[in-house]
């Protein structure tokens, strides 16, 4: 009757431990899963994030193409925001842009000569807990529209 | 003995339960990793692409500007540039036609673009500006 008694309590003892290694491995593998699960929908989201941004970037240098079009002096050296004007027509304003989505586009021009400027389009966002996310993308416009040198005049010199 | 072979094949039960079902769970998380991986190479290739593009561009503006002042220009050089690099090809020269053909790198994208223009003093004419895989109007060697 003792040993039967000794018997139970150790079973009961046993079974204790093997409900606990359940729950620990099954706490273990739903944590891993939520964790794996979470990191590769922040990848997704950031990579999402980038491809936006990546297209408000081109569309700040393509800005200053269209205002290259117009007057090339426009492009005046320092660092704009972009936002479309009263005419509906691209206009360089402010110091920076903000989308309503919550990203800051910057243009930063360096005018290399009269007719060649340096563009760089820098596109940043809060990505949360990651910190921010930049895409930067540079370029070169020069005023090919302005009249050739005098070395293509095919006037024959004065005598 | 027979409550006790049934309570043991209810815990083996349940135990392969708990396995099948964090096998399941795995598995579908390393699939959303492997697909955001993929998503994240997919949008750092787009900005090197649109960046490579943009050294394209880069050289053929470049290229204008000199063609501009100098008629005999006849480019044939590679510029280093903030972000990559680009390369322009021999200028194509007939009369006042000219052929201008650019290859933009960045990391391992590459992207071409040519153009043929005209001088009609005092004015350059594009007749072609475009983008394209291999070039059609310069042999690139």
């Amino acid at each position: 009757m003792a040993r039967m008694m000794y018997g139970m309590e150790h079973k009961e003892g046993f079974i204790l431990v093997e409900i606990l290694l359940g729950v620990a491995l099954f706490a273990t593998l739903i944590t891993a899963a939520f964790l794996i699960m979470f990191l590769g929908e922040s990848a997704s989201i950031h990579s999402g994030d980038r491809f936006r941004a990546a297209f408000l970037a081109e569309r700040a240098l393509d800005t200053a193409r269209s205002l290259r079009e117009e007057e090339f002096l426009q492009l005046t050296q320092g660092t704009h925001g972009v936002d479309i004007g009263p005419e509906g027509t691209w206009v360089l304003s402010g110091s920076e842009f903000q989308t309503d989505d919550g990203y800051t586009v910057r243009l930063a021009i360096t005018r290399l000569a009269s007719d060649w400027a340096s563009l760089q389009a820098d596109v940043r966002w809060d990505h949360g807990t990651v910190g921010e996310g930049i895409v930067t993308l540079h370029a070169e416009i020069t005023d090919w529209r302005a009249p050739v040198g005098e070395a293509w005049d095919p006037s024959p010199p004065p005598p | 003995m027979m409550l006790i072979f049934s309570r043991s094949r209810g815990g083996y039960m349940f135990l392969l339960n708990v396995l099948f079902a964090g096998a399941v769970a795995m598995t579908t998380a390393t699939t959303l990793v492997l697909l955001g991986v993929s998503v994240g190479q997919n949008s750092t290739t787009n900005v090197h692409s649109k960046q490579a593009y943009l050294n394209a561009q880069t050289c053929i503006e470049r290229a204008l500007r000199n063609v501009q002042t100098n008629p005999d220009y006849t480019g044939d050089e590679t510029h280093q540039l903030t972000e990559g690099s680009c390369t322009l090809l021999p200028v194509g020269v007939s009369d006042d036609e000219r052929i201008i053909c650019a290859r933009g790198e960045y990391e391992d994208a590459v992207r071409r673009v040519e153009m043929q223009m005209e001088v009609v003093y005092p004015d350059i004419l594009i007749d072609e500006w475009r983008e394209t895989y291999t070039f059609t109007l310069c042999n690139e060697t």
